[in-house]
């Protein structure tokens, strides 16, 4: 019988690599499994494909500081292992932060996520303080609907940002403007960090264009008992 | 926020410009004497797609005293905001303007890509002419197989590169490194590089024009500069240096695989292929050294597909057992190995079948003409027969797709050629069904290109058919194939035409090239920002008459724009070979082991490397 490892990879994506579409880093970890010799088991079928799955797609210029994939060995390798030699084989911008094997029958990392925490950091505008901006995202916080419009399949869609927005927090140290955010994401639905940022710009509760911002996903989260919790702790 | 993470979220595919491959070469900027940029004048996907680039980039990163970078067109979007945001070209490994650069290297692959060089040394903030460039700008060379009559982009380059480039590019950077440490200036320093054999330095010559527009003289201005330049070629292409480490690109490319040379040249000798010229003679590499390499590049790139590349790889002496050797160490290990080009044989078809990954694609056949007559023109050896039991051989191992690729417009072609090519199409449905091919799944693709004429072939002097010629064929065509299972394309008449000016052209098009790019020619390769009437405009104003280039028929005495540089053929062949054509004559091909006495190994001082094939003795002397 074929031995089926199930494997839990946390890693950074950042640099260079921000600028991959998910597609492309799908296939930077099947050259790079390859190259570690990794014996990656492979779908049936007429065109296998290595049997990885991801958390949620990061959009492109996006950096992430704790991503998910899982991925299935047809080996019995320990984790520190796999992790290693990932590691040495991954190319500018991608960083193994740990490896450990689940369970074959685990939930997959897309049906767990709920929840991702990003970072925005920008110039402050000269004279803009911690005060002004937590106070003017605490106030957008009061508001109970935020629609915007999305383009879904060429056809224009009105969605409510507001319950899928958990968190806002911001601080201005010195030229530096960060905004903290935890956003729904997964199967029930996704916010994105720039529509917050445009919706907080368009209204002039913040003077900085959603542009100038640079984003990055800090952690992703699934829902539990009480409260949301780190997908590495599941 | 720096400008350029700025920028790069609002282009598309921003991949394409922030390098960070897998095997990419980063040097120490401060310790590295000679620094030069590989630039490629089309986008990352197509440029990374080719093998030159990695050898290139192999050779030169292997010495300590050098480096090589590269860098790309960019898109039309980033261009737009380079120029907004005032930054200059950047190369992709250290992210530095190409002006910090000690030479820039331009490869010539196709003549439709020529204003993008001069966008590229215009957004890397330098004048576009050399002769508004001096020393304490970087030097900008170019080689590839356009090098082989670079006339009409002679204005803006410093030096060509004929021929092969992995032996010259060493001797190039030697000198080049003494010369710039010497101080010298720009004039001086091209003058000492035009002695290294296969350097070709434009400024050098003068071009003397007949009152009827014709080319009187192309002469050196100086006594120690050479009146004829020719081609360099790798001698043992068994050992010459292979980049075994290639760079993995980031995002998906044209070619995303591992690419093997695995023989070079091809003698078959199709009279409009210039590549069959340019890379003479046939050499090719030992099984032990193909096997070694591809090892080493699987392990270093991690590769699922292994493409065994060449103008003719079935044509590989042991080619049936290296590919069987090669499907036994990886098919195991998840790795395919694909053939790009195949011969219309059935042999051919017992190897695509061993390489199960061609069946998705449908296989491909080239019989070039319709009719037998117009191949013997063309010298192309296939009969319908051929084609019959190829293609009867692939409907019967399971494809239920091909592709048949011709070209009209060749010489002497009359309308009963094109009804050739409409009736093979048709056999082959037929074919198709006999082999019982489901119904619904038989289809059959006819794709025509239009003939272009190309410098250093034997087909050199002939005229290209006229736009609407071109076009009332493909019309034509496309009336007789009218039909459910077949499916019919062509190439854009326009382009073929351009690029038949440029292909033949002289230096006077250097104006129409700098105006049509300040007019916004760009990506003309590329049908959705090729813009016709623009290069119109620019032939107007220029008052140059493109169809004096395209549409003329040129008399053997006359001299033609790149007869200074040698691609080792020689010129008597040719007009031998165009003789032949116009009575429907073939030629065999010296693989046979009878040397057909093209010149071309006398005069390079070299012979054919083909492995336990004929030995051939290459005819001596004035031929
Ligand atoms: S000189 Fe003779 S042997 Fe050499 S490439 Fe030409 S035809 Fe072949």
């Amino acid at each position: 019988m074929l031995i089926l490892s199930r494997y839990r990879v946390k890693f950074s994506k950042d640099g260079p690599a921000r600028f991959s579409s998910h597609l492309d880093m799908v296939r930077f970890f099947d050259r790079s499994t390859r190259r570690a010799g990794l014996p990656v088991a492979f779908s049936e079928g007429f065109n296998p494909h290595p049997k990885f799955s991801f958390a949620a797609p990061l959009p492109v210029g996006i950096a992430g500081k704790e991503e998910y994939m899982d991925m299935e060995l047809t080996a019995n390798l320990s984790p520190e292992e796999v992790a290693n030699r990932l590691d040495q084989n991954l190319p500018e911008g991608y960083q193994i932060l740990g490896v450990k094997q689940i369970d074959e029958r685990a939930k997959n990392l897309m049906a767990l996520l709920s929840r991702a925490a990003y970072r925005a950091i920008a110039e402050a505008p000269a004279g803009y303080d911690t005060v002004m901006l937590q106070g003017a995202l605490d106030e957008f916080m009061t508001l109970e609907n935020i629609m915007v419009t999305r383009e879904v399949k060429g056809k224009s869609k009105e969605v409510n940002l507001r319950p899928g927005i958990f968190k806002l927090a911001g601080t201005v140290a010195g030229h530096i403007l960060e905004i903290n955010m935890e956003l729904l994401i997964g199967s029930t639905g996704n916010v994105r960090p720039e529509e917050v940022l445009k919706e907080l710009f368009r209204a002039g509760r913040i003077p900085v264009n959603p542009e100038d911002f640079r984003i990055c996903r800090t952690a992703l989260y699934t829902d539990g008992d009480t409260g949301p919790i780190s997908l590495w702790e599941v | 926020m720096n400008k350029l993470d700025k920028i790069l979220v609002r282009v598309q595919k921003p991949a394409r410009y922030v390098g960070g491959e897998w095997n990419a070469v980063k040097k120490d900027w401060e310790q590295t004497s000679v620094k030069m940029v590989f630039a490629f004048p089309d986008v990352y996907e197509v440029g990374m797609s080719h093998l030159g680039l990695q050898i290139l980039y192999h050779i030169v990163n292997k010495r300590k005293d050098a480096l090589m970078e590269r860098v790309f067109a960019p898109w039309v979007d980033m261009e737009k905001e380079l120029r907004k945001e005032k930054m200059l070209l950047f190369s992709l490994e250290s992210q530095r303007p190409l002006i910090d650069f000690d030479i820039i290297g331009f490869t010539l692959q196709y003549e439709m890509s020529f204003s993008n060089i001069l966008n590229m040394l215009d957004l890397a903030g330098l004048p576009v002419r050399s002769a508004h460039r001096d020393a304490s700008m970087p030097l900008v060379i170019a080689g590839g197989p356009c090098a082989f009559n670079p006339e009409p982009i002679a204005d803006f380059i410093d030096l060509f590169v004929i021929g092969e480039g992995e032996e010259v590019i060493n001797e190039l950077l030697d000198a080049f490194r003494e010369l710039r440490d010497q101080g010298v200036d720009r004039p001086t320093m091209l003058k000492q590089l035009a002695k290294i054999p296969g350097i070709y330095v434009p400024s050098l010559y003068t071009v003397q024009y007949n009152e009827d527009n014709t080319i009187a003289a192309v002469t050196p201005l100086h006594e120690d500069v050479p009146a004829k330049i020719g081609k360099r070629i790798v001698r043992d292409f068994d050992q010459v240096d292979f980049p075994t480490k290639p760079i993995v690109p980031t995002m998906g490319v044209v070619h995303d695989r591992v690419m093997v040379e695995v023989l070079r040249g091809c003698t078959r000798g199709c009279r409009f292929c210039q590549a069959g010229v340019l890379y003479r003679p046939v050499r090719e590499k030992t099984p032990e050294t193909l096997v070694r390499q591809v090892e080493e590049m699987i392990n270093n790139t991690g590769h699922d597909e292994i493409s065994l590349t060449s103008l003719s790889t079935a044509d590989y002496t042991g080619v049936a057992p290296l590919v069987k050797n090669l499907l036994d160490i990886y098919g195991e290990r998840g790795v395919n190995v694909s053939l790009p080009s195949l011969r219309l044989d059935a042999f051919s078809i017992d190897l695509a079948k061993e390489v199960q990954k061609v069946r998705k694609s449908g296989l491909t056949f080239a019989p070039e003409a319709g009719t037998q007559r117009l191949r013997d023109v063309i010298n192309k050896n296939v009969t319908e027969q051929n084609l019959v039991d190829a293609v009867t051989s692939a409907f019967q191992n399971g494809w239920s797709a091909v592709k048949l690729y011709f070209m009209i417009g060749l010489p002497t072609e009359t309308y009963e050629d094109l009804d050739g090519i409409a009736n093979m199409a048709k056999k082959v449905v037929q074919i198709g069904y006999q082999c019982g091919v489901p119904k619904g799944r038989l289809k059959v693709t006819v794709s025509t290109s239009s003939f272009v004429p190309k410098a250093h072939t034997a087909f050199q002097w002939e005229p290209q058919n006229t736009l609407e010629e071109l076009q009332e064929k493909q019309r034509y065509l496309k009336e007789k194939l009218r039909d459910k299972r077949i499916s019919y394309n062509y190439h854009d008449s326009h382009t073929s035409f351009l690029e038949a000016v440029f292909a033949k052209g002289d230096r006077r098009l250097g104006a129409v090239l700098e105006t049509a790019w300040t007019k916004g020619a760009r990506f003309d390769g590329w049908s959705e920002l090729f813009n016709y009437e623009l290069w119109l405009e620019a032939f107007a104003q220029e008052n140059i008459d493109p169809k004096w280039y395209a549409y003329r028929e040129i008399p053997y005495e006359e001299v033609l724009p790149w007869d200074h540089l040698d691609a080792g053929v020689s010129k008597r062949f040719l007009m031998r070979e165009h003789k032949k054509a116009m009575a429907s004559s073939p030629t065999v091909d010296c693989r046979t082991g009878k040397c057909t006495g093209c010149g071309l190994c006398p005069t390079l001082e070299i012979k054919p490397t083909i492995l336990g094939g004929a030995d051939i003795e290459p005819i001596q002397g004035e031929i």
